[in-house]
């Protein structure tokens, strides 16, 4: 008989994707505040040049090393360079002598322009944080859609001439790492405005086609709040039309029509998402801006979820 | 009006993910078609935005005509596919089909050069080159694509030309001679075979020996594209969201800009404002007597709106006062965009800020 699946949200290894600026970032570090606060010990793991977890939790810069950014939360960012000596590391077992492999201009120029290599070592290090068990759950934050899907590829696509050696090992550790049900969860973060429903509808069909690959949550982001009713909106649009033209309350109608408006829009969005991805949801409310409590509403909204 | 003066020839529009950036570039290139302008949209976005965003219904490599309501100016929209640009310039580079073939066929340039995000890279400022060379264009506008890879695709040019050091690559596959100074050749490739193992080396051997040939062409065209992106006549436009995490973001992609000596002509803040919502909170308002059980909400709005915005603002002076330019702000586009009038009056409503110092 098999185990039960793992429940997605507390499997070791979790990556979200989704388009640019819908605040997967956001959405990570709320929850990682309430996987620290259930007592595990949460590893937020960026990809790429900008940090978004030191300014999410207001802290120091984001490196290679993980760092404790809020209490019970770390966060590291997968830079080329360290990354690329821990893997040569990995096959040398001298550290010395592959700082000097890295740092030799020529290899370095090689390794700077070939395609791959910066994929490669990202690979290498995800697995080995991965496997490292300190931390737990480890939540990685892949880049917009069209490069997570790169990133999903890319064992298929090395392995077309990879027969052999340690490269080898970094693919199929990542490949069974991607297609381990109980340890290993794929989350799509999204918003629900037109152009990113679209995207994600997309993105959800491509992963749907990698059965190796297991999809966990959808996460809907920034819900404009629902101001008024059917009612109020009602009034609202025969105000305007009518008695109300020109008054000078006139523009706060206006207002008032627009958010009611981008809400319906929400909506529609929101209906579109429930009928082409049958994943389960989680919807998050629009915070204000300028609210320092974004994380700490997020985690408090997972944790009234009641996911462990 | 945001404009590009009247010698731009290209442009790019760099930024994060998720700030309409490629709305903000169609509605450019469609502002200064508007103008008379032949103007190209180049996307280098694997997701397929650009088309969404001028209301056709799909974008290929070959450039589409859009169809304007004027007609003094042209609007042509493209979007990379990197495979095909790639293996365009190797045919273009061998003059010769055979040896072309023989490239195409090779594997590691098969797994690359469709997969990889510097492979867009390389084939996205590839496909720039070409395009600022056509006689039909007066303009190029180019979406980078997000995040980390726009800044990715600034640094390809200076890559592949520093990977296409002929020493490199002789050094790299003559290290079998004897000479004494190639014998570091053989110590690195002895360790990178410890490193990446014995067939990808031989791979990676087989496929510079079969590129060899378009070594000189490659770094040529590499150098004049490093060139072009330093030209007088080429314009960076950066965009952004105006929120406090997209002020974070347009700082660091402004310096890496600015770092590599590229111009920085405008800096735009999507989302920035709501045109509704432009009435001070300080204003008290009478609600007639009909709205008085919607007023405490109206007024609640209005307040939240009002507050949100005045933050924005804020955040776009300190910006443009830190970095000594000015800059504009947009309003959310409406849905649905879709065609050339709606694009239009969305770049119309641009609030300019300038800097005080």
């Amino acid at each position: 008989m098999h185990p039960p699946i793992a429940e997605p949200l507390t499997r070791q290894v979790q990556f979200f994707t989704g388009k640019g600026g819908v605040g997967k970032s956001t959405v990570l570090a709320a929850l990682a505040t309430a996987a620290a606060r259930a007592g595990k010990r949460p590893l937020i793991v960026e990809l790429g040049a900008h940090t978004s977890s030191s300014h999410l939790f207001h802290g120091p810069d984001v490196g290679y090393q993980p760092s404790e950014v809020a209490p019970g939360v770390h966060a590291t960012r997968v830079l080329f360079e360290p990354a690329l000596i821990d893997y040569i590391t990995s096959r040398l077992k001298l550290r010395p002598i592959a700082s000097l492999v890295a740092k030799n201009s020529s290899l370095r120029r090689l390794f700077l322009a070939a395609p791959g290599v910066d994929e490669i070592v990202t690979l290498h290090r995800v697995a080995q944080l991965a496997a490292d068990e300190r931390w737990g759950p480890v939540l990685v934050d892949l880049e917009s859609t069209g490069h997570a899907l790169m990133f999903f590829d890319l064992p298929s696509v090395l392995e077309v001439f990879l027969k052999d050696g340690p490269l080898r090992q970094v693919v199929d550790s990542a490949t069974k790492l991607l297609a381990d049900e109980q340890r290993c969860a794929i989350h799509i973060v999204t918003v629900p405005e037109p152009l990113a429903v679209n995207e994600t509808i997309q993105l959800h069909a491509q992963l749907r086609k990698r059965p190796d690959l297991h999809l966990g949550y959808l996460f809907i982001n920034r819900v404009p709040r629902a101001w008024l009713d059917d009612e109020e909106t009602r009034l609202v649009k025969s105000e305007l039309a009518g008695a109300s033209a020109g008054e000078p309350w006139a523009s706060d109608l206006a207002l008032a029509q627009y958010l009611a408006q981008r809400r319906l829009t929400a909506e529609r969005c929101m209906q579109g998402l429930h009928h082409d991805i049958d994943l389960p949801t989680m919807t998050f409310e629009a915070q204000d801006e300028g609210g320092a409590s974004i994380i700490a509403e997020l985690s408090g909204a997972i944790e009234r979820a009641g996911i462990r | 009006m945001i404009e590009l003066s009247d010698d731009c020839r290209l442009a790019f529009c760099v930024g994060v993910g998720g700030v309409g950036k490629t709305t903000f570039a169609a509605a450019l290139g469609l502002a200064e078609a508007l103008r008379g302008r032949s103007v190209l949209v180049l996307t280098a976005d694997p997701a397929r935005r650009l088309a969404d965003a001028l209301g056709i219904r799909g974008l290929s490599d070959q450039a589409s005509d859009i169809p304007l309501p004027t007609t003094s100016g042209e609007l042509h929209a493209a979007m990379l596919e990197t495979k095909a640009s790639a293996d365009e310039i190797i045919r273009r580079a061998a003059h010769d089909e055979a040896r072309a073939q023989r490239v195409l066929d090779n594997r590691i340039y098969q797994a690359f050069s469709n997969t990889l995000a510097r492979s867009h890279a390389y084939a996205a400022m590839e496909r720039v080159h070409e395009a600022v060379h056509d006689a039909r264009y007066d303009l190029i506008v180019v979406d980078t694509p997000p995040a980390q890879s726009s800044i990715e695709i600034l640094e390809a040019p200076a890559r592949l030309v520093s990977f296409l050091d002929q020493r490199v690559v002789r050094w790299f596959l003559q290290a079998s001679d004897e000479s004494p100074q190639l014998r570091g050749g053989a110590l690195a490739q002895g360790l990178l075979r410890i490193v990446a193992g014995q067939s990808l080396v031989s791979a990676l051997t087989e496929f510079l020996t079969e590129m060899a040939f378009l070594r000189e062409g490659f770094s040529e065209r590499a150098k004049e594209v490093r060139d072009l992106m330093r030209s007088p006549s080429t314009r960076f436009v950066l965009v952004s969201s105006a929120d406090s995490i997209g002020m974070e973001a347009a700082k660091s992609v402004a310096a890496e800009v600015r770092s590599r000596d590229f111009a920085l002509a405008h800096v735009v803040f999507n989302r920035a404002f709501i045109p509704e919502a432009t009435r001070s909170c300080a204003d008290p308002v009478n609600y007639p007597e009909r709205l008085a059980a919607l007023a405490p909400k109206l007024e609640r709005m209005r307040a939240l709106l009002t507050a949100e915005e005045e933050q924005k603002r804020s955040n776009i002076v300190a910006f443009c006062d830190e970095h000594g330019v000015g800059a504009w702000s947009l309003p959310e586009a409406r849905r649905p965009l879709g065609d050339p009038s709606a694009l239009a009056a969305w770049i119309e409503q641009a609030r300019p800020f300038s800097h005080s110092t």
